[in-house]
């Protein structure tokens, strides 16, 4: 799977959230792409718990020079009116949370001059982007990552950071068979991405060498279901 | 100028938070001017009542309601209490903004309590106000609007969490828009830069930004809350806008162009 456009030999990646089905893919995936990957698989939420791990990956693979999050949802399609608070916590503010102690926690072993600059990839569902029945909460706090991309990048680009938003079908993250469809169109090119080969293949391109001008983007790895304006 | 206005929003009743001051104070106050019954909703009901009689003063129909948005029983309360004293409930704009939104602070200095506090204000009471209010707008057919920011949609560094936040706010705003279509119940927001109190301390603290700001809008200026932002408003809420939903209506002079 290793391309001359996107290898990642040498570097460490820390791949959050590693346990879960997306996190694992995506983790194989950057391997395929010869990184070095430690996969967080503890659910954490503080981030003092985040900077502990990463202070262990920097111990044992070196400092890393990427650092992919994803936005995991929680629980079930509910519609907003029946919402309990619990549900709508754990499924819009805790990732959200999350997300962000994850990205602060980066800072730390990636900024100039202490860190050797890197790059953050936000990987989220792209009911952020249309808007999704059911998942108000998740599509909230996905939508709230895009933005923290955007408004980090921007804030650490002087600290050679750069940052980006992947986004994917919203069936990745919640594992339906079934979910309803968003999109008005069959995906263009035919068939739905596999985390492991095209989320991972995309998330190495953003975090390569030729992509070290770009900061702030969106990127959507779905097909071309979703082509957002 | 008041006197040419139509009534667009005859016979409706809006409610509005964080209508004390600011953007919520302005658009309360043109809605008032258009024909709504509004009710002015504030953490201080001092602001409150002072927005409030102004409308009344100007020949309109206000109420004032003290509702802090981060407490549940006071959204409950206070969409009880706008039902109660005019009998239906049309229109809901979400305005309020947490204290910290304005102070700038590095992301990585965000801490829990500024995130928290904005996260409580801009979030979960929308989630909130959504809940308390469905059934009447139901009933109603009526509109809800989130006063969203482009801070949420480019990004402002000096203000990450608040950039976050109300970029977050979109999602919420489409899915809202997708699953109350079927009840007629349409959703949207107005991303406005309009002169208020936060703004102005935003600026003074952030001159770059505020040369910035002047220079790139087209139209050379930044908005006037009452009468830049209060008739796009008005017009997501009135009969005018019947087939937009899920929209974001960027209304910042032609500053940056989305």
């Amino acid at each position: 799977m290793t391309t001359p456009f996107s290898t990642l030999d040498n570097q460490t990646a820390i791949v959050v959230h590693g346990a879960s089905p997306i996190g694992r893919n995506i983790a194989l995936g950057l391997v395929h792409h010869g990184a070095r990957v430690a996969s967080i698989e503890t659910p954490l939420t503080t981030r003092a718990d985040y900077e502990g791990w990463y202070a262990d990956v920097v111990e044992s693979l070196g400092r890393p020079s990427i650092v992919v999050v994803p936005v995991l949802p929680q629980g079930d399609r509910q519609p907003i009116v029946g919402l309990s608070l619990d549900a709508w916590i754990a499924d819009c503010e805790q990732p959200l949370r999350d997300t962000r102690n994850a990205v602060q926690a980066a800072f730390g072993v990636l900024a100039r001059p202490h860190g050797n600059g890197g790059c953050i990839v936000l990987v989220a569902a792209t009911a952020a982007l249309t808007g999704e029945t059911g998942l108000a909460a998740y599509a909230t706090a996905c939508e709230g990552a895009r933005a923290m991309a955007r408004v980090v990048a921007r804030g650490w680009g002087a600290h050679g950071i750069t940052m980006h938003w992947v986004g994917a079908p919203t069936a990745l993250f919640t594992n339906e068979d079934d979910a309803p469809r968003m999109a008005m169109w069959d995906p263009a090119l035919g068939r739905g991405p596999d985390a492991e080969h095209d989320l991972a293949s995309a998330i190495a391109a953003l975090a390569s060498p030729a992509m070290a001008f770009a900061t702030g983007t969106t990127t959507v790895v779905d097909g071309g279901l979703v082509m957002p304006t | 100028m008041a006197d040419e206005l139509n009534p667009t929003l005859a016979g409706r009743v809006v409610m509005v938070t964080g209508a004390g001051q600011g953007v919520g104070a302005d658009v309360a106050t043109y809605c008032g001017m258009v024909g709504a019954r509004v009710a002015v909703t504030a953490r201080k009901p001092d602001a409150a009542t002072a927005v409030a009689g102004g409308i009344n003063d100007a020949g309109g129909e206000a109420i004032a309601i003290r509702c802090d948005v981060t407490s549940r029983a006071d959204i409950d309360n206070a969409v009880a209490e706008v039902v109660d004293r005019f009998g239906e409930l049309h229109g809901v704009v979400h305005n309020a903004i947490s204290s910290y939104s304005s102070q700038p602070v590095p992301f990585e200095d965000v801490t829990d309590e500024n995130w928290d506090d904005q996260v409580a204000v801009a979030l979960r009471a929308a989630f909130h106000l959504a809940q308390a209010s469905f059934t009447h707008l139901v009933a109603a057919k009526g509109s809800f609007v989130f006063m969203l920011s482009t801070a949420g949609m480019e990004g402002s560094p000096p203000v990450p969490a608040y950039s976050t936040i109300k970029g977050a706010q979109r999602a919420f705003m489409k899915s809202m828009a997708r699953e109350w279509g079927p009840q007629g119940i349409r959703v949207n927001g107005v991303a406005p830069i309009a002169v208020t109190p936060a703004i102005a301390a935003f600026l003074s603290r952030e001159p770059i930004a505020a040369e910035r700001l002047a220079k790139r809008a087209a139209l050379e200026r930044l908005g006037d809350g009452v009468w830049d932002i209060g008739p796009p408003t008005a017009f997501l809420l009135g009969p005018e806008s019947r087939f937009v939903t899920g929209q974001t209506l960027v209304v910042n002079g032609g500053s940056f162009m989305f």
